[in-house]
């Protein structure tokens, strides 16, 4: 992605901006499928959609591993107006691998952790959205995509933003 | 200091960040240092497999991994596939259903298969940073591999040149939709040299009063300069800033065109 910047109230505006995806809830999740070949071993769906301002679209991402039931990611891109690329705002991870900050100095952990971009690894050369923080919100990817749909204020067609009634 | 004790620090510092974390019967999370830009560990699990023995495996995590940011087809052939299929043959890893696997066949040599199997990973997920000369080698591969699918076969032609007007072969059109009353000359633009080239052909043809349309599909047109972007704008009829993204309009728009 060539030169798009996003400070931490920025990030934190957009996460909580309303995202009004196209299909329901449930309808995004039962389209989980793997893919042929290297993406075999895993579901995966993700939906794209425009943003309400019209400026830029939202990508939402989400996968889940076949082997283990505790790896699984869903996740928020941002994808500014005329660049293919997204800007990854955040990502629920399971708890499948350690995780490492490197800009803090910290021990690797190994929990269920939320992954969010910050201008202080923007600025650093890692990823975007290398910080990562363990969490208790969720233990299973149900969970994990209500966390994030309500973080993420994620709304449904109808208008819906209750993400107990899709199950 | 002296070297031996260089050597016992280097050796004490791997070992304490390589450990077992058992999960399951059988089972085990190898913990490394290794891991991907943003942070996130590698998978590594030790696994008895009954009948077969101890094995290392991602679990599929790797590709998983990867396809937060790539579409996984990307890396299903062309260049990118090349390297990972030289990689899997150079460490000895096998690869079933998206997951990378290395059998331990001997408890001799067990670190060796650990350390063949991290190189493994730590190269695949580079996948994701080739450089820009080795990703623009794959635009090519990727560009043709769509037009396959957007496209009947007998209706295009790869490297096309007007052999009435063109004998020599110097306006070459990257891909010719045919069997139209104006055909459609595809130009795949991966850079400044490539558009500029493009708009000279567009320029050509025109002067050859041959009727076509032209269409521009760009790698990533925020990467062309401005004023040969301008330049290549005002001869083309249609333009797609990339194939990612875009890859149901172009379909949608070529398959209008040629009813």
């Amino acid at each position: 992605m060539r030169n798009f910047f996003l400070n931490d109230i920025e990030i934190q505006a957009m996460i909580q901006e309303t995202k009004p995806m196209p299909i329901p809830f449930r309808t995004f999740l039962s389209g989980m499928k793997p893919k042929r070949g290297r993406g075999g071993s895993f579901l995966q769906i993700s939906s794209k959609f425009g943003r309400l301002s019209g400026d830029g679209e939202w990508l939402i991402y989400a996968c889940k591993s076949k082997e283990n039931a505790f790896d699984f990611s869903c996740g928020l891109w941002f994808i500014p107006e005329g660049q293919a690329r997204g800007f990854c705002l955040v990502r629920y991870n399971g708890k499948s691998h350690q995780h490492t900050n490197h800009l803090e100095g910290q021990q690797p952990f190994y929990d269920f952790h939320i992954h969010q971009a910050t201008e202080r690894y923007q600025r650093s050369g890692w990823k975007n959205d290398h910080y990562a923080e363990p969490t208790e919100r969720y233990a299973d990817f149900h969970n994990a995509f209500k966390c994030f749909g309500r973080d993420c204020a994620l709304q449904e067609p109808s208008g819906n933003t209750n993400l107990e009634l899709f199950e | 200091m002296s070297v031996e004790q260089i050597i016992r620090a280097f050796g004490e510092s791997i070992s304490q960040s390589i450990r077992l974390f058992p999960e399951g019967t059988d089972r085990y999370q190898v913990f490394t240092p290794f891991h991907f830009g943003d942070g996130d560990h590698f998978v590594v699990v030790l696994r008895k497999i009954s009948g077969q023995g101890w094995i290392l495996t991602d679990e599929g995590h790797t590709y998983m991994h990867l396809s937060y940011d790539m579409d996984l087809t990307d890396v299903a052939r062309g260049n990118r596939n090349k390297i990972i299929e030289g990689t899997l043959d150079r460490y000895g890893i096998s690869e079933q259903e998206g997951q990378l696997i290395a059998a331990i066949d001997s408890d001799l040599h067990a670190g060796n298969y650990f350390y063949n199997f991290i190189q493994c990973l730590l190269h695949i997920s580079d996948i994701s940073y080739l450089s820009r000369e080795r990703v623009a080698s794959t635009f090519m591969d990727d560009f043709k591999e769509f037009i396959g699918d957007a496209i009947p076969q007998d209706r295009y032609q790869f490297d096309y040149w007007n052999q009435d007007h063109d004998s020599a072969g110097k306006y070459v059109v990257d891909c010719r939709v045919n069997n139209m009353d104006r055909p459609i000359n595809i130009y795949a633009i991966g850079n400044d040299d490539r558009c500029r080239d493009a708009t000279i052909g567009i320029l050509q043809f025109e002067k050859w009063g041959i009727p076509f349309q032209a269409l521009g599909i760009f790698e990533d047109q925020e990467q062309i300069s401005r004023k040969v972007l301008a330049r290549f704008t005002d001869v083309c009829d249609r333009q797609f800033s990339s194939i990612r993204g875009n890859e149901d309009r172009i379909k949608g728009y070529l398959q209008g065109q040629i009813g």
